[in-house]
C-alpha cells in the first residue's frame, strides 16, 4: 500500500535530497537558509508529496500516519529544514484544520503548503510565559472588526513570516481564561513592527513583535470569540508532540559524538563507550515515543497531554547527548581556530540545548500537564481562577 | 501496523481477571512467606487460561502464537508482583522450539506439567550426554524440572531431578534462585540453527522487560491514587509540585520505557527482521525498562513516606524485583554493545 509512495519519497531524496552539511547554516548564513528552506518545500510540492495528512482539498494529499512514516524513513540523512516550518505545518496548520473557518483553511492551508507563506506564532509577552492566558495584548472591537495594541516576545522566525496566530484579549472583565481569542494577523498589516532579539548562541532567530493599532477583520478570527483559550491549548499541544520528535535544531546529533570519539582514539574507552550507550538509549526512547504517539494522533485532534513526556524527553536527550561532545572534546570544544567552520560545534550544540527546556512551556509545565492531566493529581489552589483579568496582580 | 489486536485486550483482560482474583496482595504474601510459587494459580492459568503454551507451535501441544502475547502476560503477572514460574518456563519454550529441540518435552511443558528455566552462563563442559560444571543465578533454579542451558553451536537440556541445587537468598522475595552443581549430570545437547543464542538473549530480554514494565505501572498508580488521598498542610500531597512533579518524572520514565519495550516486541514478531536490530532493540529495552522500574518503585517508597518504608506494604516488594530482574539473563554487557550499535566499534 505504502510502496509506491515510498519509492516516489526515495526518487525526490535522490534528485533533491541535501546533505544536512551541504546546507547554508542557520546560523552563519539565516537569509540563504531560509530562501533554501523555501525551495526545498516548494520542490516536495512540485513532487506531491507535501500535507501528507492534510486532506486533499486544502492542498495535502489525504494519507494516514503510516505514509508520514515513510516519508521520515525515507528523509533520514537529508535536511529537513524542520526548523522553519515546524511552527506552521505542526501548530498553525492543525489548529486551523480543527477550528478554522471553510474559507480559512481554504486561504491559508495552500500557501503554507507550498511555503509561499510561512507562519509564527504570537503568544509570548512580557508578562506572560508560563501563565499565557495572563496575557494583555489588547483587540478591541471596532466596526465589524478589531483594533490590536500590545506586545509579543519570543517570536520565532517572526521576522521570516508572512502570518501568524496570535492570542489577544477581547474582554479584560471576565477572567483570564474565558476573555481570550484567537486571530489570524498578517505580518505585512500597518501597525506590526518586528525587531530581532539576540540569543544565548548568539544567533538571532526569535523577536519581539510589536502591535500597534493593528487592524483585524472579523474573518481574522479563528473559533469562536472569547474561545481563544481552547485554540491555544490545542496549539500548544500539537507543539509538544512537534518538539517531542527529534530534538528539533539541536546541530549536535548522536552520529556526530560517536565521529568525535574515534577521532580522539576513545572507540574503547570504557567510560565513553558506557555514556554513548546510555545517550543511545536516551535517544531511542524519544524516538520511540514520538512515533508511538504520532501513530496514535490524527491531524487537528488534541494529541492529549501524554506528549509532554516526549517534549521533556527530548529536551532531556539534546542536553545529554552535548555534554558527551564536550566532555570527550576537552579543551577543543571551548576554544577553536578561527579558521576551523566548524570549530564551534559543540559549544553551539551545549548553548542550543537549553531552549528545548523552556520554548513550548518549560519542564516545570510540563511536569504540571503530566501530573493533574494524566495521574489525576488534584490542582494546586489558584488564587486567580475566578477573578477578573482587570482585578489580577500581574508582572512586567 | 498496531502491536495490539483486540485479541490481545481480551487476553490482557482475562489474565487480569484471574490475577486479581487469585493473586491479590494478601496471597501474594503468603506464596512469598512459604516459598515457590502456588501450584493451584499456576494450575488455573497453564490449564483454565493455556498460558503456558501460548508461543510452543501447535504441533506440539502450544497454541502458536508469539512474544507479543507471552509480553501481555508477562506485564500481568509484573503488575501482581506475582511469583510465578512463568517467565522462566515459556522461556525455556521459546528457546526450545525456536531450536527444533527436545519435541517430547514441548507438549508437556505446554500443559504447565513440568517446569523449565534457562541459563545463558558458560561455566559448564558438555563431554558427550553428560554435563559438569557450576551454573550460578538460575532463576527459578530451586522449582524448575528442567534447565535450558544457552550455548553455541547449541543447547543441552538437563534433567534437574536429583541435581545439587543450593537456594539462594534473594533480594527479591518473589523470584527464587539456585546455584547448581553439575557433575556428569545426564544431559541432552542439540543443535541449534546459527544466530540462537543471540536470540533467545534477546527474546530473554524483552521478556523481563514486559515484566517491568508492568510492575513499575502498577506501583506508579499505587502512588499516585495515595498522593490523591493523603493530606498534609490541609492539601492531598499529590497537589505539591514537589510531589506531582516526582510522580511526572515516574510517569516520563514508565512511557518512554514502554515505547522500547512495544517497538522490541514487534521486532520480535516481525518475520526476518535484522538480528543486529533486534539486538539493540532488545537490550535498549532492558535498560529503559530496567531502568524505569527501579526509579519508579523507589520513588514510590518516597512518595509514600513511612507506610511505604515498612514490611507490610508491598513497595518494597517491587522495589526488590526491580532491582534483582534488572540483573537477569546476563544485562551487564548492555551499554558496552549498545554503544557498538551506535556506531562506536570496539578496535
Ligand atoms: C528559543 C525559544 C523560542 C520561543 N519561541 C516562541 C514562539 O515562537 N512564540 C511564542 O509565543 N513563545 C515562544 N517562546 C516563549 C516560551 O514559550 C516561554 O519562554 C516559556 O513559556 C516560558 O515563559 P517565560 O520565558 O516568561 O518564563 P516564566 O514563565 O517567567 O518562567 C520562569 C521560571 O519560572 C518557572 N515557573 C513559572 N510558573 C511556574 C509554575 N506555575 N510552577 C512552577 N514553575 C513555574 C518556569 O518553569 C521557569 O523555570 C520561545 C522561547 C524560547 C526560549
Amino acid at each position: 500500500m505504502t510502496d509506491d509512495f515510498r519509492r516516489r519519497c526515495a526518487a525526490f531524496f535522490a534528485a533533491h535530497g541535501q546533505h544536512p552539511e551541504a546546507v547554508p547554516s542557520r546560523s552563519r548564513d539565516p537569509a540563504a537558509y531560509v530562501a533554501a528552506a523555501r525551495d526545498h518545500q516548494r520542490a516536495l510540492h512540485g513532487a506531491g508529496l507535501a500535507g501528507i495528512t492534510w486532506p486533499a482539498a486544502y492542498g495535502g494529499l489525504g494519507l494516514g500516519p503510516e505514509f508520514r512514516r515513510v516519508f521520515d524513513e525515507e528523509a533520514a540523512g537529508s535536511e529537513t529544514f524542520a526548523d522553519l516550518f515546524t511552527i506552521g505545518f505542526g501548530m498553525c496548520g492543525p489548529v486551523l484544520l480543527a477550528l478554522g473557518t471553510e474559507e480559512q483553511r481554504r486561504r491559508h492551508l495552500p500557501p503554507m503548503l507550498r511555503a509561499d507563506e510561512v507562519w509564527c506564532q504570537l503568544f509570548s509577552e512580557p508578562g506572560a510565559g508560563s501563565d499565557l492566558a495572563s496575557l494583555s495584548t489588547a483587540a478591541t472591537p471596532d466596526g465589524d472588526g478589531w483594533v490590536v495594541t500590545g506586545q509579543k516576545v519570543w517570536t520565532t522566525y517572526a521576522h521570516h513570516s508572512d502570518r501568524g496566530l496570535l492570542l489577544a484579549r477581547t474582554d479584560p472583565g471576565v477572567p483570564k481564561h474565558r476573555g481570550l481569542t484567537m486571530f489570524v494577523a498578517d505580518m505585512a498589516a500597518p501597525g506590526i513592527t518586528v525587531r530581532p532579539l539576540r540569543q544565548a548562541t548568539g544567533d538571532a532567530e526569535f523577536n519581539e513583535v510589536f502591535l500597534d493599532d493593528v487592524r483585524l477583520g472579523p474573518d481574522d478570527v479563528v473559533g469562536e470569540v472569547g474561545g481563544g483559550w481552547r485554540a491555544a491549548t490545542l496549539m500548544l499541544a500539537n507543539e509538544r508532540v512537534a518538539l517531542s520528535d527529534n530534538p528539533i535544531g539541536s546541530p549536535v546529533t548522536l552520529d556526530a559524538v560517536v565521529a568525535l570519539a574515534r577521532r580522539h582514539g576513545r572507540a574503547d574507552d570504557p567510560v565513553v563507550r558506557r555514556r554513548l550507550g546510555e545517550a543511545y538509549v536516551a535517544q531511542q526512547e524519544v524516538d520511540l515515543f514520538a512515533r508511538r504517539i504520532a501513530a496514535e494522533v490524527r491531524v487537528g485532534n488534541d494529541p492529549g497531554s501524554l506528549a509532554s513526556v516526549g517534549k521533556l524527553a527530548a529536551a532531556r536527550v539534546a542536553r545529554q547527548v552535548a555534554a558527551l561532545a564536550l566532555e570527550i572534546a576537552g579543551p577543543e570544544a571551548v576554544a577553536w581556530d578561527p579558521d576551523d567552520p566548524d570549530g564551534g560545534l559543540w559549544a553551539y550544540g551545549e548553548l542550543y540545548a537549553p531552549s528545548l527546556s523552556i520554548a513550548g512551556g518549560t519542564e516545570q509545565i510540563q511536569r504540571t500537564i503530566l501530573g493533574e492531566r494524566v495521574l489525576g493529581l488534584p490542582r494546586e489552589p489558584q488564587a486567580d481562577r475566578d477573578v477578573p483579568f482587570r482585578d489580577l496582580r500581574r508582572s512586567g | 501496523m498496531a502491536l495490539y489486536a483486540p485479541e490481545h485486550d481480551d487476553l490482557r483482560a482475562a489474565v487480569r481477571g484471574l490475577l486479581e482474583k487469585a493473586a491479590d496482595s494478601a496471597a501474594v504474601r503468603r506464596t512469598v512467606a512459604a516459598g515457590g510459587f502456588d501450584a493451584a494459580l499456576w494450575q488455573r492459568m497453564s490449564g483454565e487460561l493455556g498460558l503456558a503454551g501460548l508461543a510452543i507451535p501447535e504441533e506440539h501441544g502450544g497454541s502458536g502464537y508469539g512474544p507479543v502475547e507471552l509480553g501481555v502476560v508477562l506485564e500481568e503477572i509484573g503488575r501482581a508482583n506475582l511469583p510465578s514460574p512463568y517467565l522462566t518456563t515459556v522461556l525455556a519454550g521459546v528457546a526450545l522450539s525456536t531450536a527444533g529441540a527436545a519435541d517430547d518435552l514441548l507438549p508437556v511443558v505446554a500443559a504447565g506439567e513440568r517446569l523449565a528455566t534457562v541459563s545463558f552462563g558458560t561455566g559448564w563442559t558438555l563431554d558427550g550426554d553428560r554435563v559438569t560444571g557450576l551454573v550460578d543465578h538460575v532463576p527459578d533454579g530451586t522449582t524448575a524440572d528442567r534447565l535450558v542451558l544457552v550455548g553455541a553451536p547449541g543447547g543441552v537440556v538437563v534433567d534437574l531431578a536429583g541435581a545439587d541445587r543450593r537456594p539462594l537468598r534473594t533480594m527479591d522475595l518473589t523470584r527464587g534462585q539456585a546455584r547448581i552443581t553439575l557433575a556428569g549430570a545426564p544431559a541432552r545437547p542439540f543443535a541449534a540453527p546459527h544466530g540462537w543464542a543471540g536470540r533467545v538473549g534477546a527474546v530473554a530480554a524483552v521478556l523481563v522487560a514486559c515484566e517491568q514494565v508492568g510492575g513499575a505501572d502498577r506501583v506508579l498508580e499505587t502512588a499516585s491514587a495515595y498522593a490523591g488521598e493523603r493530606v498534609q498542610f490541609g492539601r492531598p500531597i499529590g497537589s505539591f509540585q514537589a510531589v506531582k512533579h516526582l510522580l511526572a518524572d515516574m510517569l516520563v520514565a514508565l512511557e518512554l520505557a514502554r515505547s522500547t519495550q512495544q517497538h522490541a516486541l514487534g521486532l520480535l514478531a516481525a518475520p526476518g527482521a535484522d538480528p543486529a536490530a533486534v539486538d539493540a532493540a532488545a537490550r535498549s529495552a532492558r535498560v529503559a525498562c530496567s531502568r524505569a522500574f527501579v526509579q519508579i518503585s523507589s520513588d514510590a517508597i518516597r512518595v509514600l513516606g513511612g507506610i511505604g518504608y515498612t514490611w507490610e506494604h508491598d513497595a518494597h516488594l517491587y522495589f526488590r524485583r526491580a532491582r534483582a530482574s534488572a540483573a537477569l539473563f546476563g544485562a551487564g554487557d548492555d551499554l558496552d554493545r549498545l554503544a557498538t550499535h551506535a556506531g562506536l566499534v570496539p578496535s
